[in-house]
């Protein structure tokens, strides 16, 4: 990967992965670090990486920077205010963008990640796999699961106005 | 203690036990109060498993209902079909999978809403955030150079060279001999510390026969005539016809055609997309550079800031680059600050 290619792939996919790493993390500034580091890696290894797999190694390492970080915090605040906010409650919506969107936010981490990983991204199971750490079916297993708590956390079309 | 989703149901066993005192059965009430998606029913007994508390507190009553609700086909039925309504939309069936579901559903009209459903449960991007400071991500490949009285010329030379590697015609395929206004070799890498000075060749209206070659180069061959090594290069490079090139020097190129490969002084060059049409390099060559060369040959003594200046705008042309070179000079003129730079290369020096 050439400095050319590094500096077009910020210029490519840094939105994408601040976006992704900012939904799971809710934090503007922590999310700037790990987007930061994810390219301070990707530039380390630019020797390495070829620019077609550029996209997907900066997810990948996003991502598990993104893990660690949220490991390590959650050994500092402890998990109950993590669980806390993931209750599902009829709510009446005008914007179904928008109760997908909360709906996102509140789902677990690993459904959140590969559910945006698809939709947002475009990723196969298969991709999403190596960005994760997951097989195939762990991969599918998660986005159905995500998909029937979305489905849960509308309730139904009455609901979106 | 904070009652979470995490704890709630040992909370609630205590209550049924009647352990909990007046504070935390308030809690407990006004946790279950904010949570109506959890259905607790308060009137049941919970049922303990092996593995522990289960999901208990729902009604079965109410599970029962829901499961009769659906009729069941050979592939679909109440406790598979909203992961299979996933799958539909996430494009994981096949044809007879698809027939099949349809036929679930024909049975089960009352669920074509929910399926609907599935198939809105897309989630966007909001494109509006965006990374804020990309500019500090990116990198730009900084080449020290260590000050000394003939390597900040010598860096400059070497650029000369390169622009006038490019810059020679070989009129066409048959490699009449060329004619080269100026021609500067820099036999010193430009980042090393030597002391030694640049050697600088300055020939006019030099003429040399040029060989075709093709194939690899040896070390060997590119290092036993160092000038005619240039027009040998050049007559490879002009009709960008040639699979691999190697040239061993004092730092060897490795060229491509069509890939992008590093100069010595690292600056890349995409051969099929960057370089120019000849025509229009000689055109405008003959319009400024050759003036500029010329005028710098007439005064018979070498200014290397202005071989420099005139190497890189040579380059511009030649690679339709942006790379500048600027000074900076302070109060006795004296240059103390140089750069060379464009969009994948900046080398910079202080005196300072």
């Amino acid at each position: 990967m050439t400095v050319k290619e590094y500096n077009k792939c910020v210029d490519q996919h840094a939105d994408a992965v601040y976006r992704f790493i900012l939904k799971n993390l809710h934090d503007s500034e922590r999310s700037r670090d790990v987007v930061q580091e994810a390219f301070t890696r990707m530039w380390e290894k630019a020797g390495d990486i070829d620019g077609s797999k550029a996209k997907s190694y900066l997810f990948t390492a996003a991502y598990h920077i993104m893990i660690d970080t949220i490991r390590k915090e959650s050994r500092q605040t402890g998990m109950e205010e993590v669980h806390e906010s993931r209750h599902f409650t009829t709510r009446h919506y005008s914007d179904l963008k928008r109760v997908l969107d909360e709906g996102l936010n509140r789902l677990p981490e690993i459904q959140r990640s590969v559910i945006m990983l698809r939709d947002y991204e475009g990723y196969s199971y298969d991709e999403i796999g190596e960005i994760c750490g997951l097989n195939e079916s762990q991969v599918k297993v998660y986005i159905y699961r995500g998909r029937i708590a979305l489905k849960k956390y509308i309730g139904s079309m009455e609901n979106v106005v | 203690m904070k009652i979470t989703l995490n704890n709630f149901e040992a909370f609630l066993l205590d209550h049924l036990e009647g352990h909990l005192d007046a504070a935390q059965t308030t809690l407990l009430m006004s946790f279950l109060a904010d949570h109506p998606e959890l259905e607790v029913d308060l009137e049941l007994s919970p049922v303990l498993s092996d593995a522990g508390i289960t999901h208990h507190f729902v009604s079965p009553e109410k599970l029962k209902k829901a499961d009769s609700a659906v009729a069941a086909t050979s592939s679909f039925n109440a406790e598979n079909y909203e992961s299979s309504f996933a799958a539909f939309y996430e494009g994981d069936f096949n044809a007879e999978r698809k027939a099949a579901l349809y036929h679930f559903l024909n049975q089960n009209p009352q669920l074509k809403p929910e399926f609907e459903i599935y198939g809105k449960l897309r989630t966007e991007p909001d494109l509006s955030v965006v990374y804020p400071d990309k500019k500090s991500l990116k990198h730009h490949r900084v080449i020290p150079i260590y000050y000394t009285r003939w390597l900040a010329p010598g860096a400059v030379a070497a650029v000369i060279a390169l622009f006038l590697l490019f810059n020679t015609n070989p009129a066409n395929d048959s490699f009449s001999p060329i004619q080269s206004p100026l021609v500067a070799i820099a036999d010193q890498p430009a980042t090393s510390d030597s002391k030694q000075p640049i050697t600088v060749a300055h020939q006019q209206s030099v003429q040399s026969q040029v060989v075709r070659k093709t194939g690899v180069l040896s070390r060997s061959e590119m290092n036993a005539q160092p000038v005619k090594r240039s027009h040998e290069v050049i007559a490879l490079l002009k009709p960008l016809k040639v699979n691999k090139i190697e040239v061993a020097g004092n730092q060897p190129y490795k060229l491509d055609e069509g890939s992008r490969y590093y100069t010595s002084l690292y600056t890349d060059i995409r051969l099929r997309d960057q370089i120019r049409f000849q025509e229009e390099i000689d055109a405008q060559a003959n319009q400024t550079i050759y003036g500029d060369a010329k005028a710098i040959a007439d005064k018979n003594k070498f200014d290397l800031w202005a071989l420099a200046r005139l190497g890189v705008k040579g380059f511009n042309f030649l690679t339709n680059s942006d790379v500048d070179f600027v000074k900076a000079r302070n109060e006795k003129g004296e240059v103390t600050d140089y750069a060379i730079g464009g969009d994948a290369i900046r080398i910079a020096h202080s005196s300072n």
